[in-house]
């Protein structure tokens, strides 16, 4: 992970270092020679490209990415905490609806194989899983705040206005809904099939101990691997939703960050989303362990 | 689906009984044709490629022509523009049209690069095994860490906007995968007999690649193929949504829906009438590529 994080930040830096305009350009600030050199030397921008990177690389190992160019003086780890805030309890509510409902959703179509029920749990997930995230954005404003006016249009505001949250929520959500849902459903109905349970229910069990206690187990493992990548994208934000709600999160401050050119947050923004990537697969890793002692973490399934 | 397939088995018994055997192409086919969903799926997209290849002639208008005084017209305003008119009076009708011109295109030239990347990389992990095979997976791991929309908007912002640098910005970042595949499906073929038969008759690598491995790993391809190619129109729709991706004037639905946005209280049809078509061609490529895989792979159509 350190070698993949090395050449992640390497990567980074390369491409930022070609980025056309920078934030001292002459015509956003004119300045005079000296006070330009002087503000590179600050920032360490006259030394060579490798010099930059490396010293960019031994700081961020002890958890200094250096300050914003934009905002000045601010530590970026404060800023990023300070969005990283908006975005964690977004992604948070988001996986907190749509992670449950879909292993509901799913386990119930796949009991009521071939009615209404299975057709509309299907509907939705085609939804969901196909149709992109900003499309469904449009049609949520459009149809919930625009049309028949029962949501407040845009905004962020979770202690004075609860119901601006409703909205990106549940639009955030619909895409682990439909694939969990889907995913449960498919593994469900393999495991239904299975040889234990017809003889769980020939011994007499009630259908819904079996459902839940020897079939839903079992079906969990591949369902995991399903959920396991949702995880570090909910709670990294989504730049494309954050934007269009005015969500003051993590995603917007990459965007609004890229276009003042703040190279430090930027940076910072690619490393630590690739370092919380990074750790949640090995949570999933983990969780798997537990849920199917068959697998070892070494990788090989005995 | 289950009673579709017992039913194809049971023609392609009977047929086998007159001795007209199917090649299993033609069962593949049999068991697409039989999949409603699926060709609902196919006439979608076929639409889809359709308005993309036949977008000058299909178009009433230019679609960059502007015209001030016919700006902000509503779907049924104006007879002469059927969906209305855009903020500098354009036709959106014509730019919806040219609209999936641009994503196929998009998307055909991303997918052909990642196939040529994904081929060649995972064959060469699979194939040659050993310090080939660290440097690939190393290199996909860095591939997969990157937050890749994050990512391709600086590569975006890098190399400028544009057609050809939005493939680039897709196409380097979304290849991890399929040479994941190519790579565990070589790894199940190197040690097969017929390969090393036509090793031992002296074929060179390349020969054993193209004659013998390719054709055997074809179906899983195609299937990975049917199901990126929409990805790859959700991520060019999604950066020219965002601002970093197609340039004016080119039409792009994303881009249409990102203008439109904030008009949405007084012009909705600005923003809707392009996620609309981004949608149904959407859920179309998700029915057209279950059915591929349900056709190519007897055993997922089962479940």
């Amino acid at each position: 992970m350190a070698f993949v994080l090395l050449v992640v930040s390497f990567l980074t830096f390369a491409l930022m270092y070609n980025v056309p305009g920078g934030p001292f350009d002459q015509t956003k600030q004119p300045l005079s020679e000296a006070a330009l050199a002087n503000i590179k030397r600050k920032y360490g921008l006259d030394q060579p490209f490798y010099v930059q990177w490396w010293r960019y690389v031994s700081n961020a190992v002890q958890g200094d990415f250096g300050t914003s160019y934009v905002a000045e003086g601010d530590k970026i780890v404060t800023l990023f905490g300070r969005y990283w805030g908006a975005s964690l309890i977004f992604g948070a509510l988001s996986l907190a609806w749509s992670i449950p409902l879909g292993l509901v959703m799913g386990v119930w179509a796949a009991v009521r194989r071939n009615t209404l029920i299975d057709y509309i749990v299907t509907l939705i997930s085609v939804v969901g899983i196909t149709v992109p995230v900003f499309a469904l954005g449009i049609f949520g404003l459009y149809l919930f705040s625009v049309r028949w006016k029962l949501l407040p249009y845009t905004g962020w505001d979770l202690t004075n206005e609860p119901l601006t949250a409703v909205l990106p929520v549940i639009i955030f959500g619909l895409l682990p809904l439909g694939t969990i849902a889907r995913y449960t459903r498919a593994g469900m109905l393999e495991v239904l099939a299975q040889d234990y349970v017809r003889t769980a229910r020939a011994k007499g069990l009630e259908f819904q101990v079996v459902v839940l206690k020897h079939a839903l187990r079992n079906a969990l493992i591949p369902i995991l691997t399903v959920i396991g990548p949702f995880i570090p994208n909910a709670l990294t934000g989504s730049a494309i939703l954050e934007k269009m709600f005015n969500i003051p999160g993590v995603g917007r401050y990459f965007i609004d960050s890229i276009q003042a050119r703040d190279y430090p947050v930027i940076m910072a923004t690619v490393l630590i989303v690739a370092v919380l990537w990074g750790i949640t697969y090995l949570l999933t890793d983990l969780l798997y362990t537990v849920a199917d002692p068959r697998i070892r973490l070494d990788g090989s399934k005995s | 689906m289950q009673a579709s397939s017992t039913v194809s088995n049971r023609a392609s018994v009977a047929s086998a009984a007159i001795g007209k055997p199917l090649s299993p192409a033609q069962l593949a086919l049999r068991r697409f044709s039989r999949n409603r969903l699926g060709l609902l799926g196919t006439v979608i997209v076929a639409l889809f490629v359709f308005c993309a290849i036949f977008a000058p002639i299909l178009a009433p208008y230019d679609y960059q022509k502007t015209s001030a005084i016919n700006a902000y017209k509503s779907p049924g305003d104006a007879p002469e523009y059927l969906l209305g008119t855009d903020e500098s009076g354009r036709d959106v009708l014509s730019r919806l049209i040219w609209g999936a011109r641009t994503s196929l295109i998009v998307a055909l030239a991303a997918q052909a690069i990642m196939l040529v990347l994904g081929l060649l990389l995972g064959f060469s992990a699979g194939w040659f095994g050993g310090w080939v095979d660290f440097v690939v997976n190393r290199l996909i791991e860095v591939f997969v860490a990157l937050p890749a929309l994050l990512f391709r908007i600086l590569v975006v912002i890098v190399l400028g906007g544009g057609i050809i640098n939005l493939v680039l910005a897709i196409a380097l970042l979304a290849w991890p995968e399929l040479a994941r595949l190519v790579r565990a499906q070589v790894l199940g073929y190197r040690g097969r007999e017929f390969v090393e038969a036509s090793h031992a008759l002296g074929s060179s690598t390349g020969e054993i690649a193209w004659r013998h491995v390719l054709p055997n790993i074809l179906n899983p391809l195609i299937v990975a193929i049917t199901f990126s190619i929409p990805s790859v129109i959700i991520l060019e729709s999604s950066l020219s949504f965002l601002g970093y991706g197609i340039n004016e004037p080119t039409p792009s639905w994303g881009k249409m829906v990102g203008g439109a946005a904030n008009y949405i209280q007084s012009y909705w049809h600005l923003g809707i009438l392009p996620t609309i078509c981004l949608s149904i061609v959407m859920i179309g490529f998700s029915f057209f590529g279950d059915a591929v895989r349900d056709a190519l792979d007897p055993r997922t159509a089962q479940k």
